[in-house]
């Protein structure tokens, strides 16, 4: 620029100092446009999923590549080398403290995700167990409050408490709008009694496990009970 | 090398072709992506961040949800998608970009007078983009930083939470294994209507979650869990003859 102006004539000057602020302006327009094109694509193009992850980190790597092209395009000489030195550095330094925390934020929402499920799970198994808990120990107890020597059986009883109890029936009265727990009869004889609950949407432990209801792999919760006791069988 | 060039490398109308060919192709995405479907989701409020990952991790935390109410996951929906890709521009494009570029002008111009307007649009806009930019590079180490101490804090409370849930859930057996104690006659093992001589099952009184000892024996039982995880955690219960629980009290990080 100096030199122009020392060389120029005056208007010669103005023309020429235009027609380089416009293009650096469009080669900065240019940059962007690049850019945008390139992050926005790769976000958009990356395989649709149910998260955000594939495209963001597919966009993201594109968006480093681009920062990467961008920046060895403006540290170019002439500018001094220290300067190059110290702004790659600090380029480097911010590039990999942001890709650490990019991908720590991907392990923490994914590993609370998995941790809502399991929690829904050990809920499941509390809810299930307080609802299984209840109809064998009352049962279990009036039998051994009986007096003479003609008892009812396990069963009679069991139906005298539960009305309507047959196999394949749900015991279980809803305590909350909502309460969509089951306690199915699965066996209802004299002397043993098995009732099951099962989930409908959390997995159990062994995902091959063909639940009662005809799904496979939920967890699944059992108690039998005969004269001799409860007995507790974590299915699933 | 000086950037001045003595004539313009592009046609004039050149780079506002480029600008309408990008706004088309983002339009036509917007587009795109609008037919998919757009059924109510599990409501997470939109973080307002700079950081793209924001919004990756808040639709991953919303699927999640949806599976804890048994709903199947949801693709991310058009307007989680432009939250997610606008930062990511503004980040990571046109920032520094504009930033970079300007900066690079000005220090190699050696601030002539012409470029030394004190103030005008350019000169705002490139103090923003250089704000936007310094900002991001100076807050990304604390985020860093505090962000993992924020995450150890937060698996700590929820390893507490899932232990104190398990032994609940160990002392819901138990409550059931002293009712039926209580409810057999002694014949069978049991205490006759009482739980005089009753104590945890071997099996039962070690576990993974805790430990379960019986500290007092009257009309009711009461049970005491140690976690075997935390040691200061505990939590005591009371068990009635038909296994009924009730006066919860629960010690150290369990409350």
């Amino acid at each position: 620029m100096t030199e122009k102006k020392q060389r120029g004539a005056p208007f010669m000057e103005k023309n020429t100092v235009t027609i380089e602020i416009k293009q650096e302006v469009s080669i900065t327009l240019l940059w962007i446009v690049g850019g945008v094109i390139i992050v926005t694509l790769v976000f958009l193009l990356t395989p649709s999923s149910m998260d955000l992850w594939p495209s963001l980190n597919a966009a993201g790597i594109a968006g480093v590549v681009y920062l990467i092209a961008m920046m060895t395009y403006a540290l170019r000489k002439p500018m001094e080398m220290r300067v190059r030195a110290w702004i790659g550095i600090a380029a480097i330094f911010v590039l990999v403290l942001g890709g650490f925390t990019w991908v720590r934020m991907q392990q923490e929402s994914e590993f609370h995700a998995e941790t809502l499920i399991k929690v829904r799970g050990i809920i499941g198994r509390g809810i299930m167990l307080y609802g299984l808990r209840e109809p064998p120990v009352k049962t279990l107890d009036e039998f051994y409050r009986q007096r003479g020597s003609r008892k009812e059986s396990l069963a009679d009883i069991f139906r005298k408490q539960n009305s309507g109890a047959a196999v394949g029936t749900n015991i279980h009265k809803p305590e909350w709008e909502g309460d969509q727990s089951q306690v199915i009869v699965a066996k209802l004889e004299p002397a043993m009694i098995e009732l099951l609950s099962q989930e409908t949407y959390v997995k159990g432990r062994d995902p091959q496990f063909k639940n009662h209801n005809g799904q496979v792999g939920m967890i699944q919760e059992k108690v039998i009970l005969t004269e001799k006791g409860i007995t507790y069988v974590s299915e699933n | 090398m000086s950037q001045r060039t003595d004539s313009p490398e592009f046609a004039p109308g050149f780079i506002w072709q480029i600008i309408l060919l990008t706004v088309a192709v983002l339009c036509f995405a917007v587009y795109s992506r609008s037919q998919e479907d757009s059924t109510p989701r599990m409501g997470v409020k939109s973080p307002i961040s700079i950081f793209p990952w924001m919004m990756g991790g808040k639709q991953t935390i919303e699927n999640g949800l949806r599976a804890f109410s048994g709903k199947p996951p949801e693709p991310p929906p058009i307007d989680d998608r432009v939250r997610a890709l606008g930062p990511l521009l503004i980040s990571m494009v046109l920032c520094p970009t504009v930033f970079f570029l300007e900066w690079r002008r000005r220090r190699l111009a050696k601030a002539s007078l012409l470029q030394r307007t004190p103030w005008s649009m350019s000169t705002a806009f490139y103090a923003l983009c250089g704000l936007v930019t310094v900002l991001v590079a100076l807050v990304v180490g604390p985020v860093a930083y505090f962000g993992e101490n924020a995450r150890e804090n937060q698996r700590h409370a929820q390893a507490v939470q899932t232990n104190r849930d398990f032994t609940i859930d160990e002392l819901n057996l138990l409550a059931m294994d002293a009712a039926q104690y209580n409810i057999l006659p002694r014949q069978l093992g049991g205490g006759g209507r009482s739980f005089v001589g009753y104590s945890v099952p071997e099996t039962k009184a070690k576990t993974e979650e805790a430990s379960y000892t019986v500290t007092e024996i009257r009309n009711v039982v009461v049970f005491r869990a140690a976690s075997s995880k935390f040691p200061l955690c505990a939590v005591q219960v009371k068990v009635d003859s038909l296994g009924h629980m009730r006066d919860w009290v629960y010690e150290g990080e369990f409350r």
